[in-house]
């Protein structure tokens, strides 16, 4: 059986960072974005280790700002090198689906 | 600005807002992993701030940490790990030298004062030296070497038991030293080079906290700035 969850790993990341890259964003917000969009299984959990992972490659970075529920949380925001990366991220994703695709379809 | 203060302060105050399973969770479970061995001391500060924080939210709309991690808590905890910036070798050096100094002078310092009422005393092994130094010991295995160990597999699984049993055999060496006439503990000296190098060990680490939060100076000013609202608005 298709595991749906490692095939998504790979590109959560790029999802993640296509998200920031659209507004100054926080963790639950960008889980519930992620939601909206079919990652079903997608928990603050699953996408916090890849956010830690994200700024230390310093494609993202984070500001504590005030939230309406309990204590300040992190907002992250794009960096130039983050902005760098989705656009390769998503050259390099269509190339993929591209290729995918073709596999997929053919009848050869 | 003393920023290893600072960060400890407000998970104190955010964690004593908890107060959890959650709490229990991050203490025990996860932040006893991130050991100096695995991830740099500010960075760990960081990341408790932040599943702190996380626990409080998930309270609030109803739900605990523990449930949305469920059994996947050493994975995660492992990720986390893998994902963030590892200690210098001069983090490492500067937290264990410091904890060991400071545990020394203590348990050193209440040993000559309450024991032996002396700064001097004659070298021989006897109950209380063996009590320290297993109190000691024991203290090194589970704050130190055990928590460095605890996600490791195969032979790196059994490192403490091998660096007990090398401290053992230097223990079982002490009788040697008693054949050795006219040698005396020297506490008085002792007592004051742990205090010393603690000190120095103490500054140098906030000093090396310092710079580690130098990319992250707003961060810091942000937690520092107003007080965050406590109300129950929808997210």
């Amino acid at each position: 059986m298709v595991d749906r969850s490692q095939l998504m790993r790979g590109t959560l990341e790029g999802c993640i960072i296509k998200i920031i890259s659209q507004e100054e964003t926080y963790g639950y917000a960008i889980v519930s974005r992620l939601k909206c969009f079919g990652f079903e299984e997608a928990k603050e959990g699953t996408i916090y280790p890849l956010l830690v992972r994200l700024e230390k490659k310093q494609l993202i970075t984070s500001t504590y700002q005030p939230s309406p529920l309990g204590p300040k949380r992190k907002h992250y925001s794009l960096t130039p090198l983050g902005k760098a990366y989705l656009s390769e991220f998503q050259q390099v994703w269509q190339s993929v689906r591209n290729s995918v695709d073709e596999i997929l379809e053919d009848n050869k | 600005m003393n920023v290893l203060k600072i960060l400890k302060k407000e998970n104190t105050r955010q964690a004593y807002q908890l107060m959890s399973d959650d709490y229990i969770l991050i203490r025990d479970a996860i932040m006893k992993k991130m050991t100096i061995f695995k991830v740099n001391s500010y960075d760990a500060l960081i990341i408790q701030r932040d599943l702190i924080g996380m626990a409080q939210e998930m309270k609030i709309r109803g739900t605990t940490l523990k449930e949305e991690l469920g059994d996947s808590v050493d994975a995660f905890t492992e990720e986390i790990i893998q994902n963030s910036r590892g200690p210098s070798v001069k983090d490492i050096l500067l937290s264990l030298v410091k904890q060991l100094s400071l545990s020394f002078f203590i348990l050193f310092a209440v040993y000559a004062l309450i024991f032996r009422r002396s700064l001097q005393w004659p070298v021989s092994v006897t109950v209380p030296t063996l009590l320290v130094v297993l109190f000691l010991m024991n203290w090194v295995m589970n704050k130190v070497v055990r928590p460095a160990f605890i996600l490791d597999k195969g032979i790196k699984k059994i490192a403490p038991e091998g660096v007990v049993l090398a401290l053992l055999l230097l223990l079982f060496a002490q009788p040697w030293i008693d054949i050795r006439s006219g040698l005396t503990v020297p506490a008085g000296p002792a007592l004051v080079i742990s205090l010393g190098v603690y000190g120095a060990c103490y500054v140098a680490h906030r000093q090396h906290m310092i710079r580690l939060s130098e990319d992250d100076r707003n961060l810091i000013q942000d937690l520092l700035s107003g007080k965050s609202s406590n109300s129950s608005q929808s997210p």
